[in-house]
């Protein structure tokens, strides 16, 4: 790419300004300082790219803020560049925020077609790595760092990607691989099958605590089987004792009433019997009283008749007393003969009266039942058993209820949701295992490039490195854009840490000029080449380094790159216009009103 | 679906009058415990004891095993006989000069070689097992193992013929001289998509010398239908949908469920509107899944050299080199994602994940 030339109608202190570049020979520009030598680059990097999008903070100014024209209603710039062959003008004006590119053969605009960073578009280096390392500035030389853009474009390349990037971007764009869960929003996919393992690893503890419960409600179902039966059993014992008990009671009270029959009849006996004891006495006293008149009696006559025998007396009171005598134990023995009968009747019913209570007295003999007290102990155990079995009963059917029930409410839900999951599970898993093989074989092809791209760059970057400063050399870099050199003196291999702490500033200066020009001349490899614009290089180098440095810039590297110089050190170079190198290879510009 | 189930099964029990059968042998998962509500019971009981005096024979299986609560426990119809101990037991009919044994999965299934063993069970002229059990090396891997066993196992048994319940497809086991001693119908009734095409019960007949004849007899109201349609070659997505109804032509009838699979290769970036297709179908159900297509990548021509594009040709030669190496299925998948998503990463295309199925 070439810019042929820039018509600056505003931008920052300058205006109304155009500058035409010279096709074959570096453009050289000499301006005292605070003339706008910046602000030209700025323009044409304005214009070429547009200014960054950048958020307008409170108290800071934007980079469009900073080159609004001072005293100029217009903010515009129009270039004209050659590209892909064709002649094209850019026209910006940052004002009203338009960007029109021209087919200058035809007028035509084609805007459409390209992107607003025509750096980007046309070089493949978006306008930030477009500065790194076209535009360089002697300020800001001895900085370089990794830059991803880059070295994805270095690595497009190598790889003859036609693509702005290579291997790099894709990795990126796989590194960015989101899987989106349907319970959430795109995750890494590490973190889903994370999540996915967590949540399926949960469902299953799940489920297996509802069998591990089924499989204790299952033997809780079979307690619950014996509980009843033992329930069944013990009511049935029970209802058995219930009527024992009653029949005890029954028994009981039927025995207490035989026992005060019993008593009843026994004082009967007892009272007959002592009526009958009496009755015995009467006679017995009955029979002795009438025995003693006999006695009395049969004495009496006895007595009568010795008298008379023995003629006490005579015969007719001895046979009076005597007849008296036979008369009263006659009487003694009718006495005796009645008492001996007497109660008959009366003792004859007593003895009946005995003999009907006696026949009515219950059977006390017959063993007695067991004791409704013994029962009522026995109820009270088994009662208690029976309400303890059914509390156990009541709780069991609890616990398999409850079991059962979460089971059916939860189980198949669980289940259904777990081969979700695990369909889940096993496609991010392909998915994050597929992105890692595609990263990975593209981290080899990419690592190949980088290897290839920096060996590519090493070759440029040595033949560049001595033209700038003659005591280094062996300027390489790695796949990460960071670089080593060669200081020839005592052949030591500086790092880029030794080199930014203790090389001078000249020194950094022309080496990491060197970098630059080196990944200028490598980017535009089989592309657009890309245009250099210097402001104020080699500025810290001795006059003869920058005369040797400019010379190789002016005379070598500007074959295959456009060159402009910006610089304010008008002796140095009035003192090289004498030099045949510099009149066949630089013009010097002057700044011009536009026609 | 529910509804599909009792409708087959109501159409299998018509089945049994119409063709006056001697008695039903339900090898087991009537129901699925986990889901079944004490209405499918009710459903289940009432449609049986309709069809009496069939005897009906019932060995729970391990989705619907005797665990709490069960519907077994429940009281049924008096022509339903339900064998409900873990092993073995038998019943005789003797006007049929017969006997069934069975067994009752409980809990979470019995996994013992039952067969391994002798089963005791009564001389009998026509002698039927019935259990739930799983054919050694037919199992489904999703299935789970329950009373395994051999064809050599089953058929030492002696029995008559083995009616058996756990497989959803149908599945006959003969012995030596060819008979059949045994056979799974399979679901009556299909409800994913593994349980597709025509779902039948199995009516029987066995002679006085102990033949078996078996004739399966659709009782599904529904099938479930997938149909897989390569649409390689397909210029736009209408020649796409056309070649879906070719394909779907003589196998779906509008109660269908259907799935239809798409796979082979389309050109990248076209776009199949899935689910206006599924809108303007006249099945009950219709999905599409066109997770099986594949961007039109020309992989060979890809790999090889290619000046336009070395990065893309290096990085597929270096995926088919390791296709070529890989020794499972699982790794050949996962690499021929893998060549995609690096395509779509390479050429900035969005990475969505390739369904696993």
């Amino acid at each position: 790419m070439r810019i042929e030339s820039i018509n600056i109608r505003g931008f920052g202190c300058l205006v109304n300004r155009r500058y035409d570049f010279p096709e074959d020979r570096a453009a050289l520009i000499i301006a005292d300082n605070e003339t706008g030598k910046s602000t030209l680059a700025a323009a044409i990097l304005a214009a070429l790219c547009g200014f960054p999008n950048q958020r307008r903070a409170k108290g800071s100014v934007t980079l469009k803020d900073a080159f609004t024209p001072w005293d100029s209603e217009t903010y515009a710039v129009e270039m004209d560049i050659s590209a892909d062959g064709r002649s094209l003008r850019v026209e910006r004006d940052f004002a009203k925020d338009t960007f029109i590119v021209r087919d200058r053969e035809t007028g035509k605009d084609i805007s459409a077609s390209y992107e607003k960073d025509l750096a980007a578009h046309i070089l493949r280096l978006p306008r930030e790595d477009f500065v790194r390392i076209a535009f360089i500035s002697g300020k800001d030389v001895p900085s370089f760092g990794p830059a991803p853009g880059i070295q994805a474009r270095l690595s497009a390349l190598v790889e003859g990607s036609t693509q702005n990037t290579g291997a790099e971007t894709a990795i990126a764009a796989l590194d960015g691989a989101r899987y989106t869960l349907d319970s959430g929003g795109p995750l890494k996919t590490e973190t889903a099958t994370k999540r996915l393992s967590e949540s399926i690893a949960d469902k299953r503890q799940a489920m297996n605590a509802l069998d591990a419960a089924m499989d204790a409600a299952g033997e809780d179902a079979g307690r619950l089987e014996q509980s009843r039966k033992l329930h069944a059993e013990l009511s049935s014992e029970l209802s058995a004792l219930d009527s024992g008990f009653r029949a005890a009671r029954s028994a009981e009270a039927r025995a207490n009433e035989q026992r005060v029959e019993e008593l009843q009849a026994r004082l009967v006996i007892e009272q007959t019997e002592a009526r009958l004891g009496a009755i015995k006495q009467e006679r017995q006293a009955g029979k002795q009283l009438g025995a003693t008149i006999l006695i009395g009696g049969i004495a009496l006559a006895v007595v009568s008749f010795c008298t008379w025998l023995l003629g006490f007396l005579d015969a007719g009171p001895s046979v009076a007393g005597a007849l008296a005598g036979i008369a009263v134990a006659a009487a003694g023995a009718v006495r005796a003969s009645k008492a001996e009968v007497a109660n008959a009747d009366e003792k004859a019913r007593l003895q009946r009266q005995i003999e009907d209570a006696r026949a009515q007295t219950p059977d006390m003999s017959v063993p007695a039942a067991r004791p409704s007290a013994e029962i009522e102990i026995e109820q009270r155990g088994l009662r208690q058993e029976l309400d303890n079995i059914s509390a156990t009963i009541i709780d069991l059917e609890k616990r398999v209820g409850a079991t059962v029930d979460a089971y059916h409410r939860d189980y198949a839900v669980l289940r259904n949701e777990l081969h979700i999951l695990e369909h889940e599970l096993a496609k991010a898993e392909r998915f994050g295992n597929a992105i890692e093989v595609a990263k990975q074989v593209l981290s080899e092809v990419a690592e190949d490039s980088r290897r290839r791209w920096a060996a590519a760059l090493n070759c440029g970057a040595t033949s560049i490195l001595p033209h700038l400063n003659p005591d280094y050399d062996d300027l390489r870099f790695d796949d990460s854009l960071d670089f080593t050199i060669r200081r020839i003196a005592d052949d030591r291999t500086l790092e880029k840490a030794d080199i930014d702490a203790c090389l001078s500033t000249g020194a950094k200066d022309q080496i990491y000029l060197a970098v630059r020009l080196a990944c200028c001349e490598e980017l535009s490899r089989d592309g657009e080449s890309i245009p250099a614009l210097l402001d104020d290089p080699l500025m810290a180098a001795d006059d003869s380094r920058f005369a040797t440095g400019l010379r190789y810039i002016v005379e070598s590297f500007a074959r295959d790159h456009q060159i402009i110089v910006l610089s304010c050190s008008k002796q140095r170079h009035e003192a090289l216009t004498r030099e045949p190198w510099f009149a066949d290879n630089v013009v010097c510009l002057d700044q011009e009103e536009p026609q | 679906m529910k509804a599909d189930l009792r409708l087959a099964f109501a159409r299998a029990c018509a089945l049994a009058v119409e063709r006056k059968a001697d008695c039903v042998l339900i090898p087991g998962d009537v129901f699925d415990y986990e889901t079944a509500d004490p209405d499918t019971a009710a459903f289940v009981t009432r449609t049986l004891e309709s069809i009496a005096p069939i005897r009906v024979f019932i060995a729970p299986g391990n989705h619907d095993s005797l665990r709490p609560r069960s519907p077994y426990f429940a009281q049924w119809p008096s022509n339903v006989h339900i064998f409900m101990a873990p092993e073995f037991e038998t019943v005789a009919i003797e006007e049929l000069a017969c006997s069934i044994t069975g067994i009752a999965h409980a809990h979470r299934g019995i996994t013992d070689r039952l067969l391994a063993a002798e089963i005791p069970a009564p001389a009998c002229a026509t002698r039927i097992l019935l259990f739930h059990g799983s054919r050694d090396g037919y199992k489904p891997s999703e299935k789970e193992t329950v009373i395994p066993f051999a064809d050599a196992e089953l058929i030492a048994r002696g029995f008559t013929y083995a009616a058996i319940g756990h497989y959803h497809s149908f599945g006959a086991i003969t012995d030596e001289r060819g008979r059949i001693r045994a056979a799974y119908s399979g679901c009556a009734q299909g409800r994913g998509l593994d349980e597709t095409g025509e779902k039948c019960v199995l009516v029987g007949e066995i002679d006085a010398e102990g033949r078996v004849e078996l004739e399966q007899v659709e009782v599904a109201g529904r099938r479930i239908v997938r149909v897989d349609v390569d649409v390689t070659g397909s210029r736009d997505p209408a020649d796409v949908f056309t070649r879906i109804d070719g394909s779907l032509a003589g196998r779906a009838r509008e109660p269908d469920v259907v799935y239809v699979f798409l796979k082979g290769l389309l050109p990248p970036g076209m776009d199949i509107d899935a689910s206006a297709w599924e809108s303007r179908q006249p099945y009950f159900c219709a999905t599409l899944n066109a997770s099986g297509v594949e961007p039109d990548y020309d992989l060979d021509a890809i790999g090889r050299e290619s000046a336009a594009s070395p990065l893309r040709s290096v990085f597929v030669r270096a995926m088919l080199q390791r296709q070529e190496s890989a020794t499972t299925d699982e790794q050949r998948h996962t690499l021929r994602d893998a060549i995609y998503y690096g395509l779509y990463a390479l050429d900035r295309r969005r990475l969505e994940p390739r369904d696993a199925d």
